[in-house]
């Protein structure tokens, strides 16, 4: 096995014992990324140089004879709307081409403390909102399971250096799927915490209510080591909460009698059959692990997806206001002020973006608010109640992740309303601030499937434990 | 709920985006279908429901109001597009005889 086909644990098991070197396993990943990534167009930046650097230090600690810790020396991907200092940050956008972050975020931070080696920025739909990767300016990134599909997205450049071995896992952030639908895409883990476990400091705010930073790897395992090294209080992100999670002590817990829902709305006219039968197939192997299957109710399912596409274009339509032109990004040549907003914004950003600040300019505009924003937040508010009264009834839930596999580049592009249904069973988790996992369950036509779990608020080890004893039976 | 080509220019003037002819149309068109699929959340009868605009209650959460030196001041100001004696510049707010 080739050095950048291993997973976090056993990179970490390899240098600690001296097999190998952080220095080999980052050239192993380089390598890769140099032989693929021009067909796959996963990074926007790669830094190669640094990693190097920061490789060779680590390194050097292990012939020392310091014990290291687990990401230690292990090369991460970051999502290109996670602030890196001192190297490049556009978020997939013309309107940040050129610009240079200027401070670490937390979680970049927190990494650099457990002594990460930063292989670059990942490609994604443009400021995160797309859901195949083909919003983002610099091009679309490739399903490395067939190079005419998409890879989904928002995180899409963050799946696929993981799902082809250019990076041994990734950061990616997710507002209503977007790190869990293109994890399910691209045959990969991608898990999404609850609202509040990570810190959003130095990630590019699209709606600041749903955002939250969550990872991408080739197992369970390693999103819990992930999980347990990013997540935390931060003064910086007051939404942030005390409560410093240990997941990875309950992994190999006993299910027995845990108490597993399947949620029948979760299973829709619309959705392709032979994903929904392998994902049936998938939910019916929970039963091996001794665990209850359930049959539960959301009512409220059908109408997340709505409540969110009113929701979160209000928010980007503020968050994005910043975009402007004065104090950092692009800006247009133009006669006076009001001239260089406009043409600023308008030649700066792309298509989808324009139409989301548009739509939330809208449903919070006079006249429109109530009948469209207030509703909505009304809504959101029996979204989450839905899911309350299920918690009661059972441990964890367990849906599929997309309702199709990868389809064409191009195939939803043109039909803004087609592409927002490729987050139908996501984004009611980011409604509700839930946490959530996809791990791959098979395939079909040669594509993956994913099949998702959704845990109670905070209670990442109950569905990650799951998630972990599911993985290995499947 | 259908949506015209007045209305879309005055939310791109309100958002401050350029659009032209062709897409004023075709926003139009697009975010007209996008608002039918909205009206589905009528069904629901949410009389006496409280809003939620976040998912936890949150309390404001209050610091020492103090002066803490940003380290980063020449790397913020080296982003801006235009500088002059450490300031960003912009063109006039106001042109002569012109109003905004």
């Amino acid at each position: 096995m080739k050095l950048n086909e291993l997973n976090i644990q056993q990179v970490h098991e390899g240098l600690s014992s001296k097999q190998f070197s952080s220095g080999e396993v980052t050239k192993a990943c380089f390598d890769k990324i140099k032989e693929k990534d021009e067909d796959l167009n996963a990074f926007i930046t790669i830094t190669e140089d640094r990693a190097q650097q920061e490789a060779a230090k680590i390194d050097a600690k292990i012939k020392q004879g310091t014990k290291i810790k687990v990401l230690e020396g292990v090369p991460v991907a970051i999502k290109d709307n996670i602030m890196l200092s001192s190297v490049k940050a556009t978020a997939g956008s013309n309107i940040l081409s050129t610009y240079v972050a200027p401070y670490d975020a937390t979680v970049i931070e927190k990494l650099k403390k457990q002594g990460s080696v930063f292989l670059g920025k990942t490609n994604m739909d443009e400021f995160a909102m797309g859901g195949s990767g083909e919003t983002s300016f610099f091009g679309p990134a490739r399903n490395p399971h067939n190079l005419d599909k998409v890879p989904g997205g928002s995180s899409s450049g963050s799946a696929v250096a993981v799902a082809s071995n250019e990076s041994i896992y990734a950061l990616g952030s997710d507002t209503g799927g977007s790190v869990r639908q293109p994890a399910s895409l691209c045959g990969i883990v991608g898990f999404k915490p609850t609202y509040g476990r990570v810190s959003r400091y130095g990630l590019m705010a699209m709606a600041s209510s749903f955002d939250q930073i969550g990872c991408l790897t080739k197992t369970v395992k390693d999103s819990a080591y992930v999980f347990e090294s990013i997540a935390g209080v931060d003064k910086l992100d007051s939404t942030t909460v005390d409560k410093k999670p240990k997941v990875l002590d309950e992994l190999e817990k006993d299910l027995q009698g845990l108490r597993v829902g399947v949620p029948k709305e979760f299973f829709v006219k619309g959705m392709d059959p032979r994903v929904e039968m392998q994902v049936k197939s998938s939910i019916d192997k929970l039963l091996k692990l001794g665990v209850e299957l359930v049959e539960v109710s959301l009512p409220k399912t059908a109408y997340a997806l709505a409540t969110y596409y009113v929701l979160m274009p209000a928010e980007v339509s503020s968050n994005l206001a910043r975009y402007d032109g004065v104090r950092y990004g692009y800006r247009a040549d133009s006669g006076n002020l009001l001239e260089m907003y406009l043409k600023s914004r308008s030649q700066g950003f792309g298509e989808e973006v324009r139409r989301r600040v548009m739509l939330g300019t809208y449903v919070l505009s006079s006249g429109y608010y109530d009948a469209y924003y207030k509703k909505a937040q009304q809504v959101r508010r029996l979204i989450k109640e839905d899911f309350d009264n299920v918690f009661k009834q059972v441990d964890c839930l367990v849906t599929p992740t997309s309702p199709t596999v990868a389809f064409d580049i191009g195939e939803k592009f043109d039909n803004p309303m087609t592409m927002y249904l490729a987050d139908i069973f996501t984004v009611s988790v980011n409604v509700a601030g839930l946490p959530g996992i996809s791990l791959p369950c098979g395939q079909v036509d040669k594509l993956p499937v994913g099949l998702q779990f959704i845990g109670k608020h905070f209670d990442e080890k109950t569905m990650l434990g799951l998630a972990h004893q599911v993985e290995n039976i499947l | 709920m259908s949506i015209n080509k007045d209305q879309i220019e005055h939310l791109a003037n309100l958002a401050r985006l350029g659009i032209n002819e062709e897409e004023k149309e075709k926003f139009a068109e697009q975010l007209s279908s996008i608002l039918d699929y909205f009206e589905q959340l009528k069904e629901l009868n949410t009389d006496n429901v409280e809003p939620m605009s976040h998912v936890f209650d949150l309390h404001d959460i209050t610091r020492e109001d103090k002066v803490i030196d940003c380290k980063v001041k020449s790397k913020v100001l080296a982003e801006a597009p235009e500088l002059e004696k450490k300031q960003v510049k912009v063109k006039a707010v106001f042109d002569q005889g012109q109003e905004h």
